[in-house]
């Protein structure tokens, strides 16, 4: 594989290669002064810029005469001169002069092959003696003209050439070269000599891995900022700079899928990514970083005015904003480090002080060093007001790199996912997402608009009104940018409802109906009726149903078909509780609600409890109950309990499906007369009415086989499953079908448990798809419940009932219409009521006879309509 | 921005009970009065004092540098600026809260941009510095910037009330009353809301900015921690939105 010179230098290229072997011919030459004052005498507009001519303008401006003039005339680059030292004004052919007169005082490099500074380490002390000058003169004198004058055959002046191996490596030299390095310097570099291990090694590796060629070793040279050649070389530099190599942003960079290691990859970025402008990490920015350098200004120009007390001289700093021919990465690492340029829009010094008291105390370095080789990857760590670690990652699950941002920008980016609340990174597109996220562009823009409170009209409108006001200053410490809608906390909130709207139905309605979902529960099956007789009581006015807390509609049967359903909860699932009151507020609100009903609904719940008091200046507030619950320590709970009190003042009305709970609220709380006749019960009307089992069963009057039991229910803590098995187990002659599953899963007691006289049934859709009439009597176990629908189903044909006498289902069954059991945790009192039942079933069926009368009495469609009717006030009664 | 009509700016400053703070905005607001006298612009100062208290009070008193001082009972911000405004006879009314500050150079500024535009330009700060209790600012959204979303404002306010508009806009459409107590507040949202609905134009004027300064007692803080909410205007109904299902 041929190396390509380079471009640059082409013009010269001949003069290069001729100067190597001239410099070693004439190594005991003189120059020709005659020819040179000819040259002088020509003046300096029409000179040539040849070899010959500047070993004359060395010979004047020097007086070195021999092989040295000839190698600093060889030597001398005149484009990374002037690039280096902001000299492109300056006519190519005056820059050698310009360096001998002024860029060898400021100890200015005449190539990427000289470096000034680790030259500088390698000079010998000072030896005074009687023939040489004084030692302070020696001193005062130039590095490059000390190294030329007396360590040109003895100092390497650049940390990158080693000499032994460049002879070792280039076999054809070793005859012919008797200075090394003066032939890598003034031809070896621009032939693409590699001049040491280090380099080998790197250049090598791409050789090997990848189809490209590296970049020149003139390029790699002048890469690295003037004077640093010795810092790069050193193993930590080494080390600090693979560990902020982040492999996978920079092969994305590449645009290549390889299984290449860290070390390959890190090799091709120092021998050609680099050069490329490719960066090592998504912490270093590039155009960010020269934007910065470009408008780089002292922190505080008041007391930095008294630069020579400062470690940065006025002159340093000016140097080191040189770009020069660095790459912008190597610029920020050795340069723009030192002048607290920090190169990525998502780093803040203050945040991270703020945030951070073991850096602010104990971080000897600048807090960014420490952030870019560990910090970024610690998520707690708080670096920027665009980019919060512990939000992305909530935001995304689970990192699959090893920081956040490096996630974001591999991949959440590509999501839209934000790092930060409120941001919209819809409004910042990354043309090159790998080189610059959109969080960076975001950051980047903010930073612009920003740059105005620090510069110019604006900052000294600030600085006017501190003079007012000193407090206008504080607090210190990061300051939170916003401008909605692009970067505001409510954006989010806008961003999800112009999701959700579109998939209403329409722009208003008069009534909405909240429910968690819509599974086979009680609850669910009262809202159908509920809302199936708003429907027909209501005077053409639109109703919606919303199901709030999970995606769930299994029975639409039970709801009309002229009411709309809209599963809110679908567009809920990650949001913070807080933004799901926020969304079903706008929606209430928006759609101009007049009546607003929950039912069961946990959404609704939050949101009477934290906006009641507002919504009911805009609409009636319903909500129905139907039982408290035990909590895990056995303690009440639930609706009736935490959540009444808080939502009961802006209430119209509130429901329950039976009259000891509306009774125990009428007096738990002391409530007025006029407050108790908010509370009214609704008795859930039977679904069906017509259907008697009493003629059936009568039949097993006579019955002298197996008597059976019927069961049905959650296989939950609250349906007392255990005390079902105890009395099984303690009625061995009787089998127990049982219909019912886990739902809960809070029970200690399971069905693996149940005696073989237990017969789990499955689940059912109807009730009247069950061999009711192979059973004698229905048995009900709860601990704890409100008038659940089984009940009253089972009540109201005529079924004999044993039931647990809690809260309403007293309003079914008493000692006329069944056997109620007071002691409802004990099995004996279960197994002497199933006994008396069974022992006289006539008798038991006058029971069922009587329950079924008073349960269509009780839950009777017309009594439900015109309680709703009158509450509600729909209807005629509107 | 040429200034081609001689409009008369009425430069309000409201104070209730912020004592001494009050100075600092009386302060600012002579600054940004002098700076717009200078440039030729008529200025009149008007202070609104509704039910000062007495180190509110005190630092009006024995003005005699042409300040009109109001004194009022509303207890009401909003209502407030609706007096002021009424009673006014300048061609542009700019408010300023009792413990806030201008830029030096807003009432100039907004001056020349509302002289340039006609009655139903609203003119905003580019920017709202807050300070005290919080460190953040404010980047201010122009009406006409392709960003500009109307949904947002059901969520969220884009402009404070220290806005320099026509005094017909305020005439025409006056603040609504806050009512924490009932768990409303953010008069200025709900105004910004009402003239936006009713065709106004919300301008962002370039190099200014204004400081507001967030107590931890402030009204606003109050508002926010009381989950107050904006009263309903008609951005807040959906009936204006068009993407409805059955729309489709």
């Amino acid at each position: 594989m041929t190396i390509p010179s380079d471009e640059a230098h082409s013009q010269l290229d001949v003069e290069h290669n001729n100067s190597a072997s001239e410099i070693e011919q004439q190594s005991s030459m003189e120059i020709d002064l005659e020819n040179h004052d000819d040259a002088n005498d020509a003046g300096s507009a029409d000179v040539i810029d040849s070899i010959e001519h500047r070993v004359k303008l060395v010979a004047d401006a020097l007086f070195i005469y021999d092989e040295r003039a000839w190698f600093l005339a060889a030597m001398f680059n005149p484009e990374f001169y002037a690039q280096n030292y902001e000299l492109t004004d300056i006519e190519s052919t005056a820059l050698f002069q310009h360096f001998l007169d002024v860029g060898i005082a400021e100890q200015y490099s005449p190539s990427p092959a000289f470096d000034p500074a680790y030259t500088a380490t390698k000079l010998p002390d000072i030896q005074t003696g009687e023939d040489s000058d004084s030692t302070e003169d020696i001193e005062e004198q130039p590095i490059f003209v000390r190294w030329l004058s007396d360590n040109f055959h003895t100092v390497v002046p650049h940390a990158l050439f080693d000499a032994e191996f460049y002879l070792d490596r280039y076999s054809d030299l070793a005859e012919t070269v008797k200075n090394p390095y003066a032939h890598f310097a003034t031809t070896g570099l621009y032939e693409n000599r590699i001049p040491c291990e280090f380099l080998q090694k790197h250049i090598n590796s791409v050789y090997t891995k990848f189809d490209e060629t590296p970049a020149s070793v003139l390029s790699i040279f002048s890469s690295i900022p003037v004077n640093y050649s010795a810092q790069f070389l050193r193993k930590e530099t080494q080390v600090v700079l693979k560990k902020i190599f982040m492999p996978d942003l920079y092969k994305k960079q590449l645009g290549i899928e390889n299984d290449y290691s860290a070390d390959v990859l890190y090799s091709h970025f120092l021998v050609q990514g680099s050069i490329n402008q490719h960066r090592p990490t998504a912490l270093f920015n590039q155009a960010w970083y020269l934007e910065c350098l470009d408008g780089y200004k002292l922190e505080d120009p008041d007391t930095d005015t008294l630069r020579e007390f400062k470690a940065l001289s006025a002159e340093k700093i000016a140097q080191l904003q040189i770009l020069g021919t660095a790459t912008p990465f190597f610029h920020w690492f050795f340069n723009g480090m030192q002048l607290k340029i920090i190169p990525t829009p998502l780093f803040d010094t203050d945040s991270y002080l703020t945030a951070h008291p073991d850096i602010r105390n104990n971080w000897k370095n600048h807090p960014f060093m420490h952030f870019i080789e560990t910090g970024y990857t610690e998520q707690f760590r708080r670096h920027s007001v665009m980019f919060n670690a512990n939000y992305y990652r909530q935001a995304i699950g689970p990192l699959e790199y090893n920081s956040a941002i490096l996630d974001f920008t591999m991949r959440g980016q590509f999501d839209e996912i934000a790092p930060v609340g409120g941001l919209q990174l819809e409004h910042f597109p990354a043309s090159n997402p790998y080189v610059c996220s959109s969080v960076e562009e975001a950051a980047i823009y903010f930073h612009r608009r920003t740059n105005k409170l620090s510069n110019g009209p604006v900052a000294e409108m600030i600085a006017k009104a501190t003079a007012l006001e000193a407090q206008v200053v504080r607090p210190y410490g990061p300051k939170l940018v916003r401008m909605a809608p692009v970067f505001h906390p409510e954006s989010d909130l806008m961003h999800d409802m112009q999701d959700i709207i579109p998939d209403l139905a329409h722009a208003q309605y008069d009534i909405i109906i909240l429910m968690p979902h819509c599974r086979m529960a009680g609850s669910a099956n009262v809202a159908g009726q509920f809302t199936k007789t708003v429907s027909e009581l209501s005077d053409g006015e639109s109703i919606l149903v919303i199901t709030t807390d999970l995606s769930a509609f299994e029975r639409p049967d039970w709801f009309p078909e002229n009411v709309d359903v809209f599963d809110l909860s679908q567009h809920l699932t990650s949001l913070q509780q807080e933004r799901k009151i926020r969304i079903l507020l706008d929606i209430v609100r928006g759609l101009r609600v007049k009546k607003l009903v929950n039912i069961n609904s946990n959404l609704g719940w939050h949101l009477t409890n934290t906006f009641g008091k507002q919504l009911a200046e805009w609409m009636d507030i319903y909500f129905y109950l139907f039982c408290w619950d035990r909590d895990a320590k056995g303690n009440k709970g639930g609706y009736p309990i935490q959540w009444f009190l808080p939502s009961f003042n802006y209430t119209k009305a509130v429901f329950t499906d039976n009259n000891a709970l509306r009774t125990e609220l009428q007096d738990r709380y002391c409530l007025t007369d006029e407050s108790r006749k908010k509370i009214v019960t609704l008795h859930t009307p039977a679904a069906e009415t017509s259907i008697d089992y009493q003629t059936a069963l009568s039949q097993r009057i006579s019955n002298t086989g197996v008597r059976r039991v019927f069961w049905s229910g959650r296989f939950d803590k609250q349906k007392r499953i255990d005390v079902l098995l105890a009395i099984a187990k303690r009625m061995p002659e009787i089998e127990f079908w049982v219909w019912g599953k886990r739902v809960l899963n809070d029970s200690d007691v399971g069905m693996n448990d149940a005696p073989s006289n237990i017969r789990l049934m499955g689940t059912y859709q109807s009730i009247d798809d069950l061999p009711i009439a192979s059973c004698d009597c229905f048995l009900y176990t709860s601990g704890w419940d409100g008038l659940p629908i089984i009940l009253i189903d089972v009540a109201s044909r005529g079924i004999p009932i044993v039931a647990s006498a809690v809260g309403g289902v007293g309003d079914l069954v008493s000692e006329d219409t069944g056997w109620p059991i007071k002691n409802y945790a004990n099995p004996d009192d279960y197994c002497a009521a199933i006994n008396e039942l069974l022992g006289n079933y006539t008798d038991a069926l006058e029971r069922g006879k009587r329950g079924r009368e008073h349960a269509l009495a009780l839950c009777s469609d017309d009594k439900y309509r015109d309680s709703l009717r009158s509450a509600m006030q729909l209807g005629t009664d509107k | 921005m040429t200034n081609n009509k001689k409009l008369r700016v009425d430069a309000i400053l409201t104070a209730h009970g912020e004592g001494a703070m009050a100075s600092v905005s009386y302060n600012s607001l002579l600054q940004a009065v002098e700076y717009a006298e200078a440039r030729g612009i008529e200025v009149n100062k008007t202070v609104v004092l509704d039910n000062a208290d007495k180190h509110t009070n005190v630092i009006f008193e024995g003005l005699d540098n042409g300040t009109r001082i109001i004194e009022t009972e509303f207890g009401d911000q909003g209502l407030v600026r609706n007096a002021a405004a009424e009673s006014s006879e300048c061609d542009l009314i700019a408010f300023i809260d009792g413990d806030d500050l201008w830029g030096e150079n807003w009432l100039y500024e907004a001056h020349a941009y509302l002289s340039a535009n006609d009655e139903k330009t609203i003119a905003h700060p580019e920017f709202n510095w807050f300070f005290e209790g919080v460190s953040s600012v404010l980047i201010g959204m122009d009406q006409d910037d392709p960003r500009f979303s109307t949904d947002f404002l059901r969520f969220g306010n884009y402009w404070d009330a220290m806005c320099m508009a026509y005094r017909s806009a305020h005439v025409s459409i006056p603040y609504c009353k806050r009512r924490i107590k009932d768990g409303f507040a953010f008069e200025d949202w709900h105004w910004n809301c009402e003239t936006v609905w009713q065709g106004f134009n919300h301008k962002i004027v370039e190099d200014t900015i204004h400081f507001k300064r967030r107590r931890a007692n402030s009204q606003t803080i109050e508002a926010s921690g009381t989950k107050s909410l904006m009263p309903s205007t008609e951005l807040t109904a959906y009936s204006h939105l068009k993407q409805f299902k059955s729309a489709a």
